[in-house]
């Protein structure tokens, strides 16, 4: 919670300079690419997701901001689980609809090459939270859990000129939600493509 | 107008919200339906070979709860595929069962029901008490007796209809908490939603069945029957 009430301030500080050229809001589309136990979760590639972010130019190179976003993994699975306890064994099976909604809320810093109002490579981190439900749907039965996890999320991209003070963004992240209530570590890969207004 | 307007679009919204954080849905009938088999680890799987199964589904319908009327159209075509099933996995019918009673009996039950039911417990005596075959077995048989199952919390939602088929072994009453027991070495648990065509439901009940047997393969005999 103190991550996103450190979100929201360091938002309205941007907001209070909204006007200024050194401020960038922008919108993404994300895919995503589970990995890790995720992946056996919910198989890999998943359409849907998108993110939103904001960035204050500290320095010619160096940014620093927010990055939220939605982040779906899904599959349909009719593969029997097993349990097995002390005395006992349990096999399930049934068309099992399996779920990942992943939520970051990060702080993030990026260094850019090149020059300003050209085309600009760039890295960061994001640091934040995750708030991620895990859900299983068997029959009429669904099972789900949600937990709050740390988590980080390395950046590499690059952003470009589009005209009217829009730039357009590309870049890929590897998020990393640690292990948290129950859930082990949650990993998945997103690629970005959206727009920013400076 | 305008109130009903936005509600209109906020329950879009929701609706959307909803799909877009758990896509692809149930698009038939069938993907409701469940399998569950639970059995005891402890158990001497393979040694047990012969085996009795009344000739009749315990259909349980109780006055004073939730419980739905189910059709018996379909009784016989159950008990078919599970005793074929059951001798496909080796185990025999004794020629002459009061002289030498079968290692396990299958009995099959069916209930629907709207309520969270755990696995059948209780007054099994109640259902099953008419049948000779517990004659076979010495020491007398009392009512008193429970049902036991391998240690389990769990429990299932029976909105639906489910299909028990319990292989219980009547040899080996023991004491639970000063009561007599006889174990319950695996229970199948078929559920499914009621409804569809009688193709249909006999279609889901045979794949159902199916299931159930080829998830449990430690049923299989091991060793020449009896």
């Amino acid at each position: 919670m103190r991550i996103l009430a450190a979100t929201l301030l360091l938002m309205l500080y941007l907001g209070a300079d909204a006007y200024a050229q050194d401020y960038w809001f922008g919108f993404e589309y994300n895919t995503v690419q589970a990995s890790g136990d995720a992946e056996k979760f919910t198989g890999g590639w998943s359409w849907r997701g998108g993110s939103f972010g904001g960035r204050r130019m500290v320095r010619d190179d160096t940014s620093v901001g927010f990055w939220a976003g939605w982040h779906v993994m899904n599959e349909v699975t009719d593969e029997t689980v097993s349990f097995l306890g002390e005395n006992r064994g349990l096999d399930v099976s049934g068309v099992q609809y399996r779920y990942i909604n992943a939520f970051p809320i990060m702080l993030n810093a990026h260094w850019y090459g090149g020059e300003m109002g050209r085309f600009r490579p760039y890295v960061g981190v994001n640091a934040g939270t995750y708030f991620i439900e895990r859900r299983v749907e068997v029959g009429l039965v669904a099972i789900d859990d949600d937990n709050w996890h740390f988590g980080l999320a390395p950046e590499v991209g690059v952003t470009f000129p589009l005209g009217w003070r829009a730039r357009g963004l590309f870049n890929a992240r590897f998020n990393w939600a640690a292990s948290a209530g129950g859930s082990g570590d949650i990993t998945y890969w997103n690629l970005g493509f959206g727009v920013a207004w400076m | 107008m305008r109130t009903i307007k936005h509600g209109g679009i906020a329950l879009l919204g929701v609706a959307l919200a909803l799909a877009a954080c758990y896509p692809g849905t149930p698009t038939d009938i069938s993907e409701f339906d469940t399998v569950s088999t639970l059995y005891d680890i402890n158990a001497d799987w393979g040694s047990f070979q012969t085996y009795l199964m009344p000739d009749t589904i315990i259909h349980l319908v109780a006055e004073d709860e939730d419980t739905l009327p189910i059709s018996r159209g379909f009784d016989q075509d159950i008990l078919d595929l599970v005793r074929e099933r059951i001798e496909g996995y080796g185990y025999t019918e004794p020629l002459d069962p009061e002289a030498s009673p079968p290692d396990v009996v299958f009995l099959v039950t069916v209930t629907a029901s709207e309520n969270w039911v755990g696995w059948i417990s209780g007054c099994w005596y109640c259902y099953w008490g008419w049948w000779p075959g517990w004659g076979y077995y010495p020491p007398g048989w009392n009512p008193g007796w429970g049902w036991w199952y391998p240690p389990s919390g769990g429990v299932a939602k029976f909105e639906t209809g489910t299909l028990y088929v319990d292989m219980v072994d009547p040899k080996s009453p023991f004491e639970v908490a000063q009561d007599s027991v006889i174990p319950v070495y695996w229970t199948a648990a078929m559920n499914g939603l009621l409804g569809g065509s009688a193709v249909v439901v006999a279609s889901r009940l045979d794949s159902s069945i199916n299931q159930a047997f080829d998830q449990s393969s430690y049923l299989q005999v091991i060793g020449p029957a009896q």
